[in-house]
């Protein structure tokens, strides 16, 4: 015997622990579910469950032996369906499409036996953003996951949607690069076009572009051509597309993370600036100044987005670039609208007075309520905020 | 054996009302954490788990990376949030957090069918729901009514954990880590939950978290022994034998000498002091056959472990062969003389000696092995195939399979040495028993690629591990 023996009875757990060696097939991995989304003309989706999750969420073993049989699983089908189709709902494009339960079958996976629920939607239109929501047995079991296998018409991918985060969003085509290119085209371009700052700038640069500035006096004056007025406003907007890409690539690459608070009421304050400087011009080169300034702060507000997006880095460039690309041409889209319609007015009254001099004034005062609110953290207009 | 048993369960039950009826959590408190409790009720568990540490958890959880992915930065000004609300908010929250993971499947299934009769047993349930759900309903309907009693979250939590390890089912560890969710990044946690917090962390093979745990919990509570047991435990693991030691040490004081040696032997077994160990054991050995007899399983595991190492097979081979009769049902003991039976080339018996313990991955692997080796390739093959299957299943889900477990499978089964290096070097770095060691010479030897293993040799250098298997391995490689 041990002098300093200790009394522990150590032997009744490992005793019990040893007996009760599990002697039947047990799970080897944690819960997953499988959804598979085939697009065609509608929605074809399976969905795989396993019987263990649903022993847990809607009871299966309905005489308590510990097994659980067809008969038992069949009687519970419309509550297992039930259950399912209340925690998926599928978006395509903000649109919810209503998915049915057309039936349920089983298959075997390596880890045991699964429902197989099978899902239709009724007949789709193109889109280009799927979004699923998925919200099954997270409150149940942290651990749990959702492998997605999607089956677009033009590429596929698979995806995992974790107990963090239950939204997963798709793009039409998938993860092919080329597919990914232009989701991100388009939405670079939505993102310009929803953007009320870049618009509103773009309109304080694009006031100016028909004229032409005298230096000597300090003034715009109608532009006498059409060719040096366009190349200016290409090149104006260019340098913005450059400006952005140059800080969105060096966010998203180099220093991401830090503070960009001040990038808001700056965006405010130079709106700001550039309307005046069409009232009262002072500097030659300011909408090159300004275009390019407000650019830099432009991308370095989209790197916010692409960090926090969690894009796999191998996606990054592609997805960049395409971004990049989008936002030029939704710059110059609004170009190529409001250009023609200024150029052709450019020398009457009601464009100095009323567009140019009444344009830039409203947006003075615009640019300084968006100042005053981001600076101060309170809401004066309820607009655009409710956009 | 059935007397002993039932004995074992009503003692058992006594100890741990938490398992005796789910009625005992409404209202009811946690015992306390007074050093009695921890003596009676929660040192033989985990001295239990450090003398048994060969069934492998197959999941390495990355939901720690998902996590990390949720915190990044996400734009929180109004005006954008408010703009974007349609398009924008969507892809940054979706984004977050979903791993693309390019090229993979959605796991093997088989066609869809439907069966032809009502009776056809689909599933077996483990033993925790045997019997209804009707335990596991009331658990989740008292959590809910009382989100913040911590007695109630820390014994439903420690339900759960129990049930996974004793049915080796991951399952149970998510619905424990959903319980712990409030507690889960805290700082501030009280000891027991840091515990159980450190318990999932350890399945999860994120040994490093789980020690910051313990080391807390032990400056919060430096007479709780189990937080001692589990960084001896860990610390071993990791090859960190210095304060493996220190904790053994500090446990001594407070647990007695025979806890002490239970947790310094494995420590002496790989650290040149194969002497010790046996002396340590010479002197224990009165105690557990007349006190814990429960433990004699474990001695002879540990000591064919240290036979082998000195290279008295034969001495193994008995020590092994001792264990079975005293314990015919012992999975640890089975897989371990299955693995000495595999590595002496003697693998005819390796299929009965398993053939009762179902189809986990740690038995599979083993069985599929000595199939192949004795030529049986119907066995090896479907063995194989669903093995491989599993650790994809794994690998689909985001996560990593047990790379003690993948690194033999690509070794030993698919002819694939360079993987397997790559995978049992993978699984050294975090953990270092003496298994992961040979593992990764084994596979550097099959992939003849000796400059991989310099840290190793290095690494049994400096701890001065006695072992003739890992000697022989390394002249291969240098003679390679």
């Amino acid at each position: 015997m041990i002098g300093k023996a200790t009394n522990l009875p150590i032997r009744l757990l490992l005793g019990f622990c040893f007996a009760v060696v599990p002697s039947v097939s047990m799970a080897f991995k944690p819960s997953d579910s499988y959804l598979n989304v085939d697009v065609k003309d509608k929605l074809e989706i399976r969905w795989d469950i396993a019987l263990r999750d649903l022993e847990m969420l809607v009871g299966l073993d309905s005489n308590t032996d510990g097994q659980i049989t067809w008969g038992e699983v069949r009687r519970q089908q419309e509550g297992i369906l039930g259950e399912a189709v209340s925690r998926l709902k599928i978006m395509l494009d903000d649109t919810e499409v209503p998915v049915q339960a057309s039936g349920m079958k089983l298959a075997e996976r390596s880890d045991g036996m699964y429902a197989v629920l099978e899902l239709n939607s009724d007949a789709i239109e193109r889109f280009t953003l799927m979004e699923i929501n998925y919200d099954f047995f997270f409150d149940v079991d942290r651990n749990h996951r959702c492998v997605v296998r999607y089956n677009g018409g033009f590429g596929s991918g698979s995806y995992v949607i974790g107990a963090d985060e239950k939204t997963l969003i798709i793009p039409e085509g998938g993860t092919h690069w080329f597919y990914l290119l232009l989701t991100y085209v388009r939405v670079g371009i939505q993102r310009v076009w929803s953007s009320v700052d870049t618009l509103v700038f773009l309109v304080a640069l694009l006031l100016p572009s028909v004229w032409q500035f005298e230096e000597k006096r300090l003034k715009y004056v109608p532009a006498d051509g059409l060719k040096p007025s366009l190349m200016g406003v290409f090149w104006v907007v260019t340098s913005l597309t450059v400006a952005q890409a140059i800080t969105l690539w060096h966010s998203v690459y180099g220093f991401g993370g830090r503070t960009t608070q001040w990038i808001w009421p700056s965006m405010a304050i130079l709106i700001v600036l550039s309307a005046l400087h069409n009232m009262y011009p002072t500097i030659r080169y300011w909408v090159w100044i300004a275009a390019i300034a407000f650019g830099l702060m432009l991308g370095i507000e989209f790197g916010e987005f692409f960090l926090g997006t969690g894009l796999p880095s191998s996606m990054l460039p592609v997805s960049l670039l395409g971004f990049s690309i989008g936002v030029e041409f939704a710059l110059f889209s609004v170009v190529a609208v409001l250009f023609p319609i200024a150029f052709s007015i450019r020398r009457t009254n009601a464009y100095d007075q009323y567009v140019f001099h009444g344009g830039s004034t409203l947006i003075v005062i615009l640019g300084t309520v968006w100042g005053i609110e981001r600076l101060s953290g309170s809401t004066i207009l309820s607009w655009p905020a409710q956009l | 054996m059935a007397e002993r048993l039932f004995e074992n369960l009503a003692e058992f039950s006594q100890w741990r009302p938490s398992i005796r009826t789910v009625g005992t959590i409404r209202g009811g408190k946690i015992g306390s954490e007074s050093r009695q409790d921890f003596r009676f009720v929660e040192l033989p568990k985990l001295l239990a788990s450090f003398a048994t540490p060969l069934i492998d958890p197959t999941v390495l959880n990355a939901s720690s990376s998902l996590e990390l992915l949720s915190e990044t930065g996400l734009n929180k000004h109004r005006v954008w949030r408010n703009l974007n609300a349609t398009l924008f908010s969507a892809w940054t929250q979706a984004f977050a957090v979903c791993l693309v993971i390019a090229g993979a499947g959605t796991g093997v299934a088989g066609e869809p069918f439907l069966p032809a009769d009502d009776s056809v047993v689909l599933e077996t349930l483990p033993d925790f729901l045997k019997g209804g759900r009707k335990k596991f309903v009331e658990i989740q309907e008292q959590l809910r009514e009382n989100p913040s009693d911590e007695s109630l979250v820390q014994q439903a939590a420690a339900l759960f954990i129990d049930a996974g390890e004793a049915n080796s089912d991951p399952r149970f560890f998510g619905i424990a880590r959903k319980i712990l969710d409030p507690w889960w990044k805290r700082e501030s946690v009280p000891g027991p939950i840091l515990l159980l917090r450190a318990r999932i962390k350890e399945r999860d093979q994120l040994y490093n978290d789980a020690i910051v745990d313990l080391i807390k919990l032990n400056s919060q509570q430096p007479d709780d022994g189990r937080a001692l047991i589990s960084l001896a435990r860990l610390y071993a693991m990791q090859g960190q034998y210095g304060q493996a030691r220190d904790a053994a040490k500090q446990l001594e004081e407070i647990a007695g000498t025979v806890a002490y040696l239970i947790c310094l032997i494995p420590i002496d077994v790989v650290t040149g002091n194969t002497k010790d160990a046996l002396a340590a054991i010479e002197m224990i050995s009165p105690d557990i056959e007349s006190q814990h007899q429960f433990a004699i399983t474990w001695l002879s595991i540990t000591r064919a472990n240290i036979a082998e190492i000195i290279g008295n097979t034969d001495q193994a081979e008995r020590f092994y062969q001792a264990g079975l009769v005293n314990d015919p049902d012992h999975l640890d003991l089975k897989l371990a003389y299955a693995d000495f039976l595999i590595n002496q080339k003697r693998c005819e018996t390796v299929g009965d000696l398993l053939k009762d313990h179902g189809d986990r991955n740690a038995v599979l692997l083993r069985v599929a092995i000595a199939a192949k080796v004795t030529g049986d390739e119907v066995v090896a093959s479907q063995y194989t195939e669903k093995l491989t299957e599993r650790l994809e299943a794994v690998r689909q889900r985001g996560d990593h399979p047990d790379r003690r477990i993948s690194a033999r499978c690509y070794l030993d089964l698919t002819n694939q040495p360079e993987l397997a290096l790559r995978e049992a070097l993978a699984n050294w770095e975090v953990r270092r028993e003496l298994e992961d060691s040979r593992l990764v010479l084994r596979a550097a030897v099959a992939a003849e690629s000796p400059g991989d293993v310099r840290e190793v040799k290095r690494f049994l250098r400096v701890a001065r591990t006695e072992d003739v298997i890992s000697e022989q391995l390394i002249s291969q490689l240098e003679s390679q």
